[in-house]
């Protein structure tokens, strides 16, 4: 392990010489161990007490130590300060021991995977640790990638092999690397140990994206991109195997790279009481000068005309020393002001808090075995003040998963699920779905519930044919069929996905594809298409197209694509039928499904064969290729016939509608960012109901330059206000009384607005001098929406906001490419989610369900926030209770800073006798259950206004606190000035006293915390008792015979506790002090609750009249996915087609066929499949277990 | 419910205080004389400037009258005010292992005495200056009857507490009868005029145990604070124990307070199953008691007024 910390001293370049351990090692590139970890069994005590002794608080304490030690201030013996301290310590260094312990365990994990070297020409299994740059390594399918390799050859034909990147960059569609020409020949081990290139290349850098580097073989010079590269955290997919010459290694990969030291967040209840800590320091030092004066003055007036009897230290000569002396004294006895054991205890609740979000069953995803988890401990009261909150939307909204849902063929809608009246059924009471048996091919998790269609399909209406032909032949997905009849689709996007699939579910079945054929069993008869072109889909163009030859010869061109293009092309014979498909898409998009819209053509022969011809000419043109390419399919895809259209349901997640509802109930903003279109963000808005029609306008940004995006929002702006004029003449006596209320005027707006931004504009929008226009018009619209958004401008929105609204953020997103914002917001949520795990570590928190974070905020979050607000208050109280007593008693003693209680009793109050209690309430407390605090989302505002602590509730607590403690002091002292006991002797010795103000002390402090426990459960109970007993225990021990015979100079209150505490005197003293203390707060809350009863009373006692009269729950379902009517104004398009460019022409150049599928589709016969079957068998055995069944949505991602 | 809670705790509040002024006035009296002689008319005046070793010692007399007879068993007292006994350096300056009989600590002890630790050389025994200031005026009471003073039997045993008596004060081992022999080797506190074991006659209230030094060493409190000096116990039945009628108080003044304004005063006491005469605590617990009831009340009204407002009507949503 030792390996990884070695020193290195700066590259200007990298020198990588392949099979030349020798050569390489003279550079001491770092190995590929990798350490994480910071301890070890040796550095852990003095690393670690070097680093918490870098807290300010714990530095405090050293300091207090140094000073108890100096005699002529001690005031408290040196280990009334030291339990403490090395008990905080002790907690600390545990925790981060464990923390580290399993740091080492996953470093060791990682370190000793497998993999297998090329050493002396022979492959050897070698631990990844071990394994050098210069190193060849062969990977296998599905394994991860060891480090950063130069691609050498691969199983596939042209040195291509595929990677899935997810945990690097999150994206999940497999990307391609390819070897260059000259190594993709060195396939096998012998020709690869001769193999020794040079490569010279660009230092470690974080950059995943770019390479550049030069290898020089055989006196010849390759250039080498990013192309070339397999970057460590990668995972081969579709690939037997591939060689690779490791270029960085360990902490130089690219992964390493970039995963930075992960900025400490700290919540803004740590920063208020670092902030209170710090005033808290100057009242104590206030309180010291004040006493330190008296103490000087007291010595002058006093003390020096009573040296007969006490004489003056030696070392003191006047007065003023005296008093110098006497501020550090008073530091020391007053420094529990400051209270040690406050960042201990916060810890540990937060700790207790994270753990009941670990152990929540309601956040247990079952189907995904995840539990929620706070993987960051610290910050959880944050949950409960979020005011916005930026969403991903693929994988964190959605399920990336589309469903084909509906669909409209030839004027008659299909797809909707109806019962016996003919109404639309509602979720839950679904009949069966339709079977599809007949079909020996059909997919088995493929479900849809109108039997209508299929019934059309085997009724031969040609109509529908010819809308599935369509779908099974226009697309680029690509088939793989590892045993008979079981077929699995790779497709580009989810969409043709879910749309090819459909039609092989109605037997229309995709079966196999060369570059120049299409093999399609339609209704169980095998028919091969000639491929003649595909012209492929674009984000301009909005549609893609094929044309085909079918087995009669006719050429037919198969278009599909947005409803706004194709409608426009279609042959004007089309019009009636067009105009029922448009209400057919209307309703589809106001269900929030992704609609396309299919047609077909018919070509001449003649006509076509000009047109390629003009093709094939235009592809070999040098120049405006593009153009030339775009006007020729502009021109073919023109008249068309309309076949009907589609409606793809982009899977929500489970109760996404319903949490964003409740979640807006509750005064939190949600904006979703995501890289996606504008067409499938917007889709996304209105399904899961952050757009509604009801909306009065969504203003959609898509300005290029500056100026345009000024406008743009101006525009916006104006237009707000107008309708707030215009909506403000009718309740213009309402507005006045709201409009006061409200912060500013562009937040007093009446309707609903919603914007949605694009990218490229978000980027002037974010610029400085326009950003605080953009928040301004962001923040008045109820749905924010940033479309096509780069991971830092996510980032940026973040971060603007955080900075001008002084908001609590949160940050939701799955994909690598949130992390940045996960990490920029104050609170970061991972979804475990299909992305990869990149998003999960660099979040806070973690749970595989959006709908989570309604529970997570609302209940955990809330709870989290009124504990810590409690807890604060009471901990506060408490230690100003205890400490001021001193204060007080300096006036009496002589400003001699003697202490009024038993040193032990200073020693462990803070972390014995009132600890525990405190403790249970800031685990446990509750002030509304949790189905009041979904049910009532206001209950949330008070955190986000920061009502429960703040500074003004610091001083009241602190207020309470010498409240308290003047009347601890005071009582006593006006009884125990002339009081006697029952037996004669006097009372008002030290050590009654003592004891008299310490047990009043504890009583007080315990039934002030029974007071603000508002949740009662065995715990509190125990703890509560058991810390008054404990106190009365420790007492009698403390003051017992035994103890003093031992130490008679340490226990030298022997006997005391049962002398005092046996006289009825000092009981009712204690009872009178505790009603004094106590009254004034009873009768304040009892006032309040009576006179201004917050939210969480009101339903607090709702809920027990409820309870009393058992009337029914009232509940709360106004929200809900009804389909609802048709939208209103201006027709909405509902298309969106997540699919990128290029794919058509991978297929038509047969690239990236591979050997067994084009082999499949070329000896369609039986007996040649079996033979391709016991090739793949023997591949199979060779590959071991690596090769797994890996379909196209098949994840055997293991870490 | 905190509304019930809080007017219970009236009632009680005022039953107790109603309770507790009726015994007091009822049995407890009180004589109070101050001693000091800082008014020129005081018998005591004359001793004022007094010094710790002044010989011989100054005397002086005061005559007081009991107005009411003190009919049980009556506490002497002396107090002393603005005297900082809970001063920190005074309150530390003691060893209580020494006290408690240690002999290593009797020779050696702890530095906390400092500096009444060693005086010429020897171990002060006992150290430290809370016993260096013990309080040593000498107190005897007269009754005056018939121009003749009756002396009063004045019981200086059973003044300490039992525990400080028996376990925290402890003579060192050895012999008890010979107590010279125990302190050998130790010297006397630097103001005392003679050393420890010569406190008392009696050897069970001689040394560390003697009770005057047990109830000096229990430091008090406050600065202005009074000790239990001795018992006058109650003859019989028949008779008060301080009958009204003329008494003298005969003072052998040692103990220097005027430097630093302090006052000296002597008490006459006599206790309940409470203690001594305590007005702080049954005002007090009226006022308090008061306050709960009228707070009781007037929450009463409120809520009477205002708490029906709690509906679900209110909940916004």
């Amino acid at each position: 392990m030792e390996l990884c910390a070695q020193k290195r001293p700066p590259e200007d370049e990298r020198r990588v010489k392949a099979n030349a351990r020798d050569y390489n090692e003279k550079f001491q590139y770092a190995s590929n161990c990798i350490k994480t970890s910071k301890y070890n069994i040796v550095t852990f005590l003095p690393v670690n007490l070097f680093e918490q002794f870098q807290e300010v608080a714990n530095t405090y304490f050293l300091f207090l130590l140094i000073l108890q030690l100096i005699p002529q201030i001690s005031s408290l013996s040196w280990f009334t300060t030291i339990v403490p301290l090395v008990l905080v310590l002790t907690i600390t260094a545990v925790k981060d021991a464990t923390d580290d312990y399993f740091r080492h365990k996953s470093d060791n994990q990682v370190n000793n995977r497998q993999s297998q070297v090329l050493i002396n020409g022979t492959l050897q299994q070698e631990q990844w640790m071990n394994v050098r740059v210069g190193d060849i390594i062969k990977l296998e399918n599905n394994q991860f990638v060891a480090a950063d390799l130069l691609l050498l050859s691969s199983s596939e034909p042209h040195g291509l092999c595929y990677i899935e990147t997810a945990e690097l960059d999150g994206e999940t569609n497999m990307k391609v690397r390819q070897a260059i020409p000259v190594t993709s020949e060195l396939a096998d081990t012998s020709r690869l140990a001769q193999f020794d290139g040079e490569v010279i290349c660009e230092t470690p850098n974080n950059k995943l994206d770019k390479f550049s580097g030069t290898l020089y073989w055989k006196e010849n010079k390759y250039l080498l991109s990013n192309q070339n590269m397999l970057l460590r955290g990668c995972v081969l997919r579709n690939t037997e195997w591939c060689f690779g010459l490791v270029i960085f290694a360990g902490p130089d990969t690219k992964l390493m790279q970039n995963s930075g030291r992960t900025k400490f967040k700290r919540t803004s209840i740590d920063r208020l009481m670092n902030t209170l800590v710090l005033w808290i320091f100057g009242f104590l030092v206030c309180m010291g000068v004040i006493l330190a004066f008296g103490n000087a003055i007291w010595e002058y007036k006093v003390g020096a005309r009573f040296q007969m009897y006490l004489p003056w230290d030696t070392a003191v000569d006047s007065a003023a020393f005296s008093g110098f002396l006497s501020f550090w004294s008073y530091i020391i006895i007053l420094n529990t002001v400051v209270p040690i054991s406050l960042y201990v205890s916060v810890e540990v609740i937060r700790l207790g808090h994270s753990y009941f979000i670990n152990w929540d069953k309601k956040m247990y995803c079952a189907k995904r075995r995840t539990p929620a988890e706070a993987r960051t401990t610290t910050l959880n009261e944050e949950l409960g003040q979020v005011e916005y909150i930026f969403s991903d939307k693929t994988g964190t909204l959605t399920q990336n998963i589309m469903v084909f849902s509906k669909c409209s063929v030839h004027g008659r809608s299909y797809g909707d699920v109806q019962d016996m009246l003919g109404h639309k059924a509602e979720l839950g009471e679904r009949p069966e779905p339709v079977d599809f048996s007949f079909n020996p091919l059909a997919d088995p998790r493929f479900r849809f519930w109108d039997a209508g269609l299929l019934a059309a399909v085997q009724l031969g209406n040609p109509h529908v044919h010819e809308f599935f032909r369509l779908l099974s032949l226009c697309h680029t997905v690509m088939s793989e069929e590892k045993n008979e009849g079981e077929l699995y689709y790779k497709a580009q996007s989810p969409d043709e996905g879910a749309l090819v699939t459909a039609a092989r579910n109605f037997g229309f079945v995709f079966r196999a594809r060369t570059p120049k054929t299409i093999t399609v069993h339609e209704l169980g008869h095998a028919i091969t298409y000639q491929l003649l072109a595909i012209l492929d889909f674009n984000n301009v163009r909005k549609r893609m197209s094929v044309i085909v030859r079918n087995p009669e010869g006719k050429i037919r061109l198969y278009c599909k694509g947005a409803d706004t293009i194709l409608l426009e092309r279609l042959h004007p014979a089309n019009l009636e039928l067009a105009s029922i498909t448009t209400d057919h898409l209307n309703e589809y998009a106001g269900e929030g499904l992704r609609t396309l819209v299919l047609a077909y053509k018919d070509l001449e022969e003649g006509y076509y064969g000009d047109w390629a011809e003009r093709l094939r000419r235009a592809s070999l043109a040098p120049d405006a290729r593009e153009d030339r390419l775009a006007r020729l399919y502009d021109e073919v895809e023109h008249d068309m016939m309309l076949l009907g259209a589609t409606a793809i349901e982009d899977k929500l997640q489970q109760g996404v509608p319903e949490t964003i509802a409740i979640l807006t109930l509750a005064n939190i903003k949600i904006w979703v960012l995501t890289g996606d279109k504008p067409e499938t963000a917007v889709n996304i808005g209105y399904s899961c109901k952050m757009l509604t029609d009801d909306m009065t306008e969504v203003f959609v940004v898509t300005g290029h330059t500056v100026l345009e995006v000024r406008e743009e929002l101006r525009k916006a702006r104006e237009k707000m206000m107008d309708g707030s004029r215009s909506m403000g003449n009718g309740f213009s006596c309402q507005e006045k009384l709201c409009s006061s209320k409200l912060p500013s005027v562009l937040e007093a707006i009446a309707g609903e607005y919603a914007l949605v931004i694009n990218g490229h504009s978000l980027a002037h929008a974010l610029e400085a001098d326009m950003e605080l226009e953009f928040l301004e018009t962001a923040c008045a619209c109820k749905a924010v929406i940033c479309c096509r958004v780069t991971p830092l401008q996510k980032a940026q929105v973040v971060e603007l906001v955080k900075k001008y609204k002084k908001a609590v953020t949160l940050a939701i997103g799955d994909g690598a490419n949130d992390v940045s914002m996960i990490k920029t917001a104050h609170i970061g949520v991972g979804i475990s989610g299909l992305e990869g795990i990149q998003a999960v570590l660099a979040a806070d928190y973690s749970f595989s369900q959006f709908k989570f974070l309604q529970r997570l905020l609302l209940v955990h979050g809330r709870w989290s926030y009124l504990r810590m607000c409690k807890f604060l208050c009471y901990f506060f109280y408490k230690n100003f209770a205890f400490t001021m007593v001193h204060f007080w008693f300096g006036f009496f003693c002589g400003f001699s800073a003697q202490t009024v209680y038993d040193q032990y009793f200073i020693t462990l109050y803070n972390i014995v006798y009132t600890s525990l209690p405190v403790l249970a309430m800031g685990v446990f407390d509750q002030d509304v259950p949790e189905q009041r605090s979904m049910e009532y989302p206001k209950l949330y505002e008070p955190g986000q206004l920061n009502l429960l602590f703040n500074k003004r509730e610091f001083f009241i607590c602190i207020a309470q606190g010498i409240y308290t403690s003047v009347l601890m002091f005071f009582i006593p002292y006006g009884v125990f000035a002339d009081a006697t006991r029952g037996d004669g002797a006097q009372l008002a010795d030290y050590q009654s006293f003592a004891v008299t103000v310490a047990t009043s002390l504890v009583i007080v402090v315990s039934v002030q915390i029974g007071l603000d426990t508002g949740f009662w459960t065995a715990i509190n109970h125990f703890f509560i008792w058991g810390s008054l007993a404990v106190y009365f225990a420790i007492l009698f021990a403390m003051h017992s015979n035994g103890l003093f015979q031992m130490f008679p100079n340490q226990f030298r209150f022997v006997g005391n506790a049962q002398n005092t505490l046996a006289q009825p005197i000092v009981w009712l003293t204690i009872a009178l002090t505790t009603v004094v203390c106590i009254m004034p707060v009873v009768a304040f809350r009892f006032l309040k609750l009576d006179l201004k009863p917050e939210l969480s009373d009101t339903v607090r006692y709702t809920q027990l009249v409820r309870k009393k009269q058992k009337t029914q729950h009232r509940c709360m379902r106004r929200v809900g996915r009804g389909g609802g009517g048709g939208p209103r104004g201006p027709r909405r398009s509902g298309y969106a087609f997540s699919h990128q460019e290029g794919f058509g022409e991978l297929i038509m150049s047969g690239k990236n066929m591979r050997l067994s599928s084009l082999a499949l589709s070329s000896f369609a016969t039986r007996s040649s499949t079996s033979w391709i079957e016991t090739l793949r068998k023997k591949k199979g055995g060779d590959s071991s277990n690596a090769s797994s069944p890996s379909g196209g949505a098949d994840k055997t991602l293991k870490v | 419910m905190h509304q019930r809670s809080a007017r219970i705790r009236g009632h009680l509040a005022v039953i107790l205080s109603v309770m507790l002024k009726y015994t007091r006035e009822w049995c407890l009296c009180m004589q109070l004389i101050d001693y000091t002689g800082i008014e020129p008319t005081s018998p005591c005046n004359k001793c004022l400037n007094v010094s710790w070793n002044s010989t011989p010692s100054c005397t002086c007399t005061i005559n007081f009258t009991l107005d009411h007879p003190f009919e049980s068993n009556v506490f002497m007292y002396y107090g002393l005010s603005n005297f900082y006994q809970n001063h920190r350096r005074y309150v530390k300056s003691r060893d209580d292992s020494q006290l408690n009989g240690d002999n290593s600590s009797l020779l050696n002890p702890s530095k906390e005495c400092e500096p009444y630790r060693m005086s010429e050389d020897k171990p002060i025994a006992p150290c430290g200056a809370i016993a260096n200031s013990m309080f040593n005026d000498t107190l005897v009471l007269y009754r005056i009857d018939n121009e003749t003073r009756v002396p009063i039997h004045l019981n200086k045993k059973g003044i300490a507490w039992w525990t400080d008596k028996n376990v925290k004060f402890r003579n060192p081992s050895g012999d008890a009868n010979n107590l010279t022999a125990l302190f050998q080797g130790t010297t006397k506190p630097v103001n005392w005029p003679k050393p420890v074991y010569m406190l008392d006659s009696d050897p069970d209230n001689n040394g560390f145990i003697n009770e005057d030094f047990i109830v000096w060493m229990r430091t008090a409190a406050l600065p202005t604070f009074r000790k239990l000096y001795r018992l006058i116990e109650r003859k019989n039945n028949l008779q008060p124990t301080l009958e009204a009628g003329q008494y003298s108080l005969d003072i052998t003044y040692n103990y220097p307070v005027h430097s630093f304004d302090g006052r000296k005063r002597m008490i006459l006491s006599t206790i309940s199953w409470m203690g001594g005469k305590n007005p702080f605590l049954g005002i007090a617990y009226i006022t308090v008691g008061s306050i709960c009831f009228f707070l009781g009340v007037v929450l009463l009204i409120i809520h009477h007024k205002f708490g029906n407002r709690n509906t679900s009507a209110d909940i916004p949503n």
